[in-house]
């Protein structure tokens, strides 16, 4: 216990031995540093060479200013401005570095993704595409249409000369194709049919009778009524019914016959009705066609669309590398002006 | 015009009143930088930049020691300097010591050319330990023995306390001596460090 402090005591004073040789201390203390130097040697030799240290350092010879620092007002206004603080020149070299490593990492994901995730994103690109180009009609309707209606006329045109040309040949296999001409001929046939069912009720004939129009006598005033309530029908689904002349009497006999009258009007029927059933078959088709073609289309000009605008991650690159370039720039600028301002 | 007035009249802005300043304390600001850096070029730059910041400061000055707060001023201006030559490779210690001691060019005419050689040689030796100190022991150092202030003046000067200046006097003092005594070999029989006792 005494020697450790001892030890501390020895400690003390060599630390104190600064300000003993100065004057420094205590009275106290001094008395406490010299009684301690006059049993401890290593202390004294300490003190010796601290003294000679000191008389070293105060024997160096005064170095005068090697020039005039006299202050210049106009130096003393403009160097604040041209000289930029410390601080702000330490920022502009962390923002540097910073912009550079960003660069870095997005150079890197860049890379990353092109060689690392080549596979996935060679496989998903054209599937990913696939969608907007069978939509790209209906959500482009501004665009697509334009071509569409100028296009498809000369097919339609074509068509059209190609059904005039051989309609007369298939004519008959093109009506079938329209299907308002043989609506209203049904509604025309379904009209006679009740008609001729409305005559047998009225004339009381017995049904399965297809000779029933052997019967002029009775069926004329049913007919009559049927004409005069079916006519009202068939004069409205088809105007051109050409109403046999109820004063011949020949009954159900007059039923029948309008078919050829309508059936002779048909073909002119037909041919109107071609005519529009034509406008909207050759469009149905060239919607068709057109759509076909923007589809091969929209497939080459997809790059061209693609390519212009810059994926997120180059644009990021385009962006940090525009910065980096600024603050680069900016840093040499300021390291220029700080040594030339010194 | 004793300092009070110039000092009066560079805060109303007179340059000339405060480069009168300035002439009477730039060799002292410069040696002081010089001792603490150890390059002549930068404890140039600190000297200028101590007088451009005190004209820009003197405002602030409310009286008491000029001659402390332009040594404070000094010391803060020798701190961003280390700052940068700690950031400038070029200036290696070899350069520093033995190409750019201005101390070492002077002649006394009393003595040799061997007394001058051997002047420069514990210079450089002396200037060496200066710089292994940390910078608050060497400027606590250097305003203690080169300058010759007292504790007060560099607490004063450094705002830290008067036991801390003890402190870090005792400390820098012991470590320039062991320096010292390292180099024994190499200082002149006059300048060797004795401690035999």
């Amino acid at each position: 216990m005494s020697f450790l402090r001892k030890k501390s005591e020895h400690q003390w004073v060599d630390e104190s031995l600064s300000a003993y040789m100065d004057g420094e201390l205590s009275a106290a203390e001094t008395e406490r540093v010299e009684n301690h130097l006059q049993v401890c040697r290593a202390c004294s030799e300490s003190l010796a060479t601290i003294r000679q240290a000191v008389t070293l350092l105060r024997e160096l010879p005064l170095v005068p200013a090697p020039r005039s620092f006299a202050v210049r007002p106009a130096v003393v206004r403009a160097r604040p401005s041209l000289a930029p603080p410390a601080w702000g020149y330490g920022l502009l070299k962390g923002a540097t570095a910073l912009a550079a490593l960003l660069l870095m990492l997005l150079i890197g994901g860049d890379l990353a993704l092109q060689f690392v995730g080549v596979a996935p994103l060679a496989y998903w690109a054209p599937a990913a595409t696939a969608p907007e180009v069978a939509l790209a009609p209906s959500y482009e309707p501004a665009v697509v249409p334009a071509p569409v209606e100028e296009t498809p006329m000369l097919g339609q045109t074509k068509d059209a000369e190609a059904l005039e040309a051989s309609r007369p040949e298939n004519a008959q296999e093109v009506a079938p194709a329209a299907p308002a001409p043989t609506e209203a001929a049904e509604d025309y046939v379904a009209v006679e049919e009740a008609a001729t069912t409305a005559a047998r009720v009225e004339g009381a004939e017995p049904a399965g009778t297809p000779t029933a129009a052997g019967t002029p006598a009775e069926p004329t005033g049913g007919e009559d009524e049927v004409l005069g309530a079916g006519g009202a029908e068939t004069a409205s689904a088809v105007p051109c019914t050409p109403v046999p002349d109820p004063s011949t009497r020949e009954g159900v006999e007059t039923a029948i016959p309008p078919e050829p009258p309508c059936a002779t009007p048909q073909p002119e029927a037909e041919q109107r009705a071609v005519v529009p059933e034509g406008t909207e078959t050759p469009q149905m088709l060239a919607m068709v066609d057109v759509q076909e073609r923007d589809a091969e289309q929209a497939v080459p000009r997809e790059p061209q669309v693609e390519a212009p605008p810059l994926s997120p991650l180059r644009l990021a690159e385009l962006i940090v590398v525009v910065v980096l370039l600024v603050l680069v720039a900016t840093t040499v600028f300021s390291a220029w002006l700080r040594r030339r301002t010194g | 015009m004793d300092e009070k007035a110039l000092i009066a009249a560079a805060r109303r802005g007179d340059t000339r009143s405060f480069n009168q300043l300035v002439s009477q304390y730039q060799d002292m600001v410069y040696n002081v930088a010089f001792r603490i850096l150890g390059d002549g070029d930068a404890a140039a730059d600190a000297s200028q930049d101590t007088f451009l910041s005190a004209y820009r400061a003197i405002a602030k000055f409310k009286g008491g020691s000029f001659k402390s707060w332009l040594l404070r001023i000094a010391t803060n201006a020798c701190y961003d300097q280390l700052r940068l030559l700690q950031r400038r490779p070029t200036s290696s210690l070899e350069a520093i010591y033995t190409d750019t001691d201005p101390s070492s060019h002077f002649v006394n005419g009393r003595e040799t050319p061997e007394e001058h050689a051997l002047r420069q040689e514990l210079s450089q030796i002396i200037q060496q330990g200066i710089q292994t100190l940390p910078p608050d022991q060497r400027t606590t150092l250097v305003l203690s023995d080169v300058q010759g202030m007292s504790y007060a003046e560099i607490a004063e000067v450094t705002g830290a306390s008067i036991g801390t200046v003890k402190s870090r006097l005792s400390r820098g003092r012991a470590r320039l001596r062991d320096c010292l005594l390292e180099q024994g070999e190499l200082l002149p029989a006059r300048y060797r460090l004795k401690d035999e006792g």
